[in-house]
């Protein structure tokens, strides 16, 4: 399959997708609920505590892999069973099969194991005759239908009751009608027999303890405990960074696991055994435990240091409830068999490196599954990182090329820029061009993104008349949506602060912060842009640093020290810099020297959108509505943090998505009464000012600059 | 000496009664999150009180028209599983209910497909914070009684209550030393969220889980 195709038919399935009315509503309100209830049943529980005891067990357990490895083997040997290590899905499936045979297994149970799917167990099992029924009642609906899980928990959390009653009429299963109880009795009348019928019980694990050998597994529907318990032949079957040492490394898990994966306190039955199972008193054959252990790509993960934190994985799905592209168009077009967040970065690692190429572009970088995550997994971070090595390995196209070049040479730069602006008209479409930098992207679409301005804020600069000695001095980092499509927010942000009395440092040799090369995986020019604006930077003599975007501070705040990991001297330049880090809004509350008196104040109501990488990136803004009450009335509105749809290159490779977003936002805000919606960050107001004027909605969209500076008495 | 022991008495006395109160701070806290796993969690007193809660539960059910499915041998009148250690009196405890026309099974769980109607089983812990109970189960008939139930009655001895799931490795480490081991941490009934994320109770392991909490 060449890979334009692939593209396409990714693209058809996410259009697909995002046509499903049901599906949306049915993700929407599961977003909603599951935010509800992480919240209260992480209330007293100190998160990142737990989280830190969690990468560090998990992280300790990785270093020593091996090690424990030979211990597991070796008790698990003492108490009967077989451990066999397989290094692919082949292997493993294999090793089924052949226990299988040797047994005489014609029947089999399983409960839920994102495992088995990952080595696709379920076809082989059946091309060697042998019938399977998966028993977690989530999988079997979906076993019953032909699918795949959409949820890495809720594995058919895309169904309806009436979707799932009808497969089980179809499938001869009667009593499933009326009521989600009626259909799970149903269920387990089906399925009770069959557990005592069937002659292999297969089973996931989330622990394999090294210590004993014990294997430890979480389920809430009890299946799992009868899997290992009535068939005469059992196999476990578990990745490789499902070792742990002792039980006590379980613990922060529990803690967490549940909490995090449905919003309960911990799992309905956690299992720990060991050992084969005496055999049973009337049969007196000996039962048969084989425990798989997976390589499968794993290895490579854990020796590299960029990939290795995702295999502290405890497979929760918080990655996937958070995520705002999840809740739009769900698990079927957001991973392979992992789903979500971490689904991006395992569907390429995991199940052969190229099924599913164009994956990690879908996530729009706000970084909320990096918040979420139990284990500190840093799913962002890895898919990044997956697209930068696509990019190096020959995905790249010509537009990216000619971006990575041009990118860190600043006149060349704004020489195109320029260029651009000149040639804005035949490129024009619905008042807008294609955005900026990628501009030059091949994939990139024509969107409906403001033009470009008249003149760029460096040019507009010197006419500003600001202070020239203030009590105070604050740098500030333009941005290329700044510097180039809105110079006015900007504009308006520096009078606020001078205003105020801050003096406005405007280092001249400042570009790119270079996260939409990051983004795209093009890692050269995203070092040679840091390089450039440290050096931009260095000598400015301040107390503040400040950007009125919040997506370039974060991103040079969280990134830049990779770059000079081998450059100690601009390594220290950023990082006394990077203390002085404050957002717009922060700063303006902090040192703005604003009062309500100050403003003109109308009648309109003003709602609020909280960028992600304001929120999430830069931890800020719990408190920047205090500054639109002060020049208008604020609405809260419950779609407040939901994310935009901006999300950089995202808007463009998938607009349909994005401007679904956007959509839900805006309707939202209007029927609730606003007339303005701030925010402080130009990326979510172009893209929300750019929906509102494509849906023809009356909602004027502003940077909290403009909102505020626009508002100001004149003074006499 | 009178003086010491006087002293001594009165420190004894304020050691057990903080005991007692942080056993009844224990006992609230188990309470609560047991029932909002949605366990039932009742008091009966003592090993006869508990008892007799259970053969209640039995009775009801059958007053109700209710029994597990499709029973070994057709025999539709209840079935029950009591795990009762030689000290408990089991002789006398199962006439309890055999008087009652309820059969009580000592083996072969195995045979029972359909499932039995309850199983009265002890716990080796109480885990207050997540209202949780530890069941270990080294013989299979008691292991398949605790799945296959219809109704689990877990007899959970005041003394043996936690605070946290701290208190589970030296109890792990014991048990999961043997081979065979197996030791499962319950809280709440089965249940799932399957369809359309309604929470529904009972989809393979028993449908009510009752906590009986008791004095000794
Ligand atoms: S960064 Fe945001 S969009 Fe991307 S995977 Fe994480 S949650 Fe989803
Ligand atoms: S990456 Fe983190 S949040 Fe996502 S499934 Fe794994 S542990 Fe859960």
């Amino acid at each position: 399959m060449s890979p334009s195709s692939t593209w396409k038919d990714y693209r058809r399935k996410v259009s697909g997708a995002l046509a499903d009315q049901r599906l949306r509503e049915v993700l929407g309100r599961f977003a909603g609920d599951y935010a509800r209830s992480r919240e209260e049943v992480f209330r007293g529980v100190d998160f990142s505590r737990l989280r830190d005891e969690v990468s560090e067990i998990k992280d300790r357990a990785l270093d020593d892999n091996a090690r424990l490895l030979r211990r597991f083997a070796s008790e698990a040997g003492k108490r009967g069973a077989e451990v066999i290590l397989a290094r692919d899905a082949a292997e493993a499936r294999e090793a089924i099969l052949r226990t299988a045979r040797e047994n005489e297994v014609r029947s089999a149970v399983k409960s839920k194991s994102m495992t088995a799917e990952e080595i696709a167990l379920n076809p082989a099992l059946e091309a060697a005759g042998i019938k399977v029924t998966e028993t977690d009642l989530g999988e079997f609906l979906i076993q019953l239908r032909g699918e795949a899980p959409s949820h890495m928990v809720l594995p058919a959390i895309h169904l309806s009751r009436f979707q799932a009653a009808q497969s089980f009429r179809e499938a001869g299963i009667p009593g499933a009608e009326g009521s989600v109880e009626n259909l799970v009795r149903a269920a387990r009348r089906r399925l009770r027999p069959l557990f005592f019928q069937a002659d292999m019980g297969i089973t996931g694990a989330n622990f394999l303890l090294a210590s004993s050998g014990a294997v430890g597994v979480c389920s809430n529907e009890g299946n799992a405990r009868l899997c290992l318990s009535l068939p005469r032949v059992n196999v476990i079957l578990a990745g490789l960074d499902k070792l742990l040492d002792g039980p006590e490394d379980c613990l922060p898990i529990l803690e967490l696991l549940a909490r995090s994966a449905t919003g309960q306190r911990i799992n309905g039955y956690v299992t720990w055994t060991a050992g084969a199972l005496p055999a049973a008193p009337a049969d007196g054959k000996r039962r048969i435990l084989k425990i798989i252990i997976l390589d499968n790509g794993r290895g490579a993960l854990l020796k590299d240091p960029a990939t290795r934190p995702i295999l502290r994985c405890l497979r929760c799905g918080a990655c996937a409830n958070v995520c705002p592209v999840y809740r739009l168009v769900g698990g079927h077009v957001m991973g392979d068999v992992y789903i979500g967040a971490v689904g991006l970065v395992l569907s390429r690692y995991l199940n052969g490196s190229d099924r599913s190429p164009v994956l990690q572009d879908n996530c729009l970088a706000c970084g909320a599954c990096r918040e979420v995550c139990p284990a500190k997994c840093d799913p962002l971070r890895a898919i990044l990182e997956v697209r930068r090595r696509g990019r190096e390995s020959g995905g790249g196209s010509p537009g990216l090329e000619l971006f990575s070049l041009v990118l860190p040479r600043r006149p060349l730069f704004r020489g195109l820029l320029r260029l651009a602006r000149g040639l804005q008209a035949p490129y024009a479409f619905g008042g807008g061009i294609r955005h900026l930098p990628l501009a030059f992207a091949r994939d990139g679409g024509l969107r409906s993104l403001p033009a470009l301005a008249e003149k760029t804020f460096s040019e507009i600069l010197p006419s500003l008349e600001l202070v020239g000695a203030g009590r105070i001095s604050c740098a500030v980092f333009s941005g290329c949506a700044h510097e180039f499509v809105l110079p006015g927010e900007l504009a308006a942000g520096v009078r606020l602060l001078s205003r105020a009395g801050v003096q406005v440092l405007h280092p001249r040799k400042q570009g790119c912060c270079g996260l939409p090369a990051a983004a795209l995986g093009l890692e050269g020019a995203a070092r040679a842009a840091a390089r450039q604006n440290v050096d931009a930077f260095r000598g400015v003599d301040c107390d503040y640093l400040t950007s009125l975007c919040p997506s370039c501070a974060s991103y040079m705040r969280e990134e830049y020290p990779r770059f000079f990991a081998d450059d100690p001297e601009r390594l220290e330049i950023w990082s006394a810099l990077s203390r002085k880090i404050i957002d717009f809004g922060s700063l303006l509350l902090r040192e703005g020297n604003l009062r309500g008196e100050l403003f003109v104040r109308g009648g309109e109501r003003a709602a609020y959108h909280s960028p992600c990488h304001l929120r999430l990136g830069l931890k800020a803004g719990a408190s920047h509505v205090d500054l639109i009450e002060l020049a208008a009335a604020y609405l809260r509105t419950p779609l407040e943090n939901a994310c935009c749809g901006f999300g950089g290159c995202f808007s463009l490779k998938f607009p349909e998505e994005s401007r679904a977003m956007a959509e839900e936002k805006l309707a939202d805000y209007q029927r609730r009464g606003a007339a303005v919606v701030v925010s402080d960050c130009p990326g979510c107001v172009m893209r929300l000012r750019g929906a509102a004027r494509e849906m023809g909605r009356p909602l004027r969209v502003e940077h909290t600059a403009v909102f505020l500076e626009s508002r100001l008495k004149k003074t006499p | 000496m009178e003086e010491r022991r006087g002293v001594a008495e009165e420190r004894g006395g304020g050691v057990e009664e903080r005991r007692s109160e942080k056993t009844r701070e224990l006992v609230r806290l188990f309470k609560s999150r047991a029932r909002e796993a949605g366990a039932v969690v009742v008091e009966p007193g003592k090993l006869d009180g508990a008892l007799a809660y259970a053969l209640d539960l039995v009775l009801a059910r059958e007053a109700a028209g209710v029994f597990a499915e499709a029973k070994e041998g057709g025999d539709p009148s209840s079935l029950v599983f009591l795990d009762l250690k030689p000290e408990d009196e089991p002789e006398r405890r199962r006439e309890m209910f055999a008087s009652k026309g309820i059969r009580v099974a000592e083996e072969g769980l195995r045979k029972c497909a359909g499932g039995i109607d309850l199983a009265f089983t002890g716990c080796a812990l109480g885990i207050a914070e997540s209202g949780s109970v530890l069941i270990e189960t080294r013989t299979e008939d008691l292991r398949l009684a605790t799945m296959l139930a219809d109704l689990h009655a877990v007899r959970l001895p005041k003394s043996l209550l936690a605070r946290d799931l701290s208190a589970l490795p030296p109890r792990l480490r014991r048990e999961l030393f043997h081979s065979g081991s197996f030791v499962s941490l319950v809280t709440g009934p089965s249940r799932t969220a399957d369809v359309e994320r309604v929470l529904t109770l009972g989809v393979h392991g028993p449908l009510e889980l009752h906590v009986l909490l008791t004095e000794e």
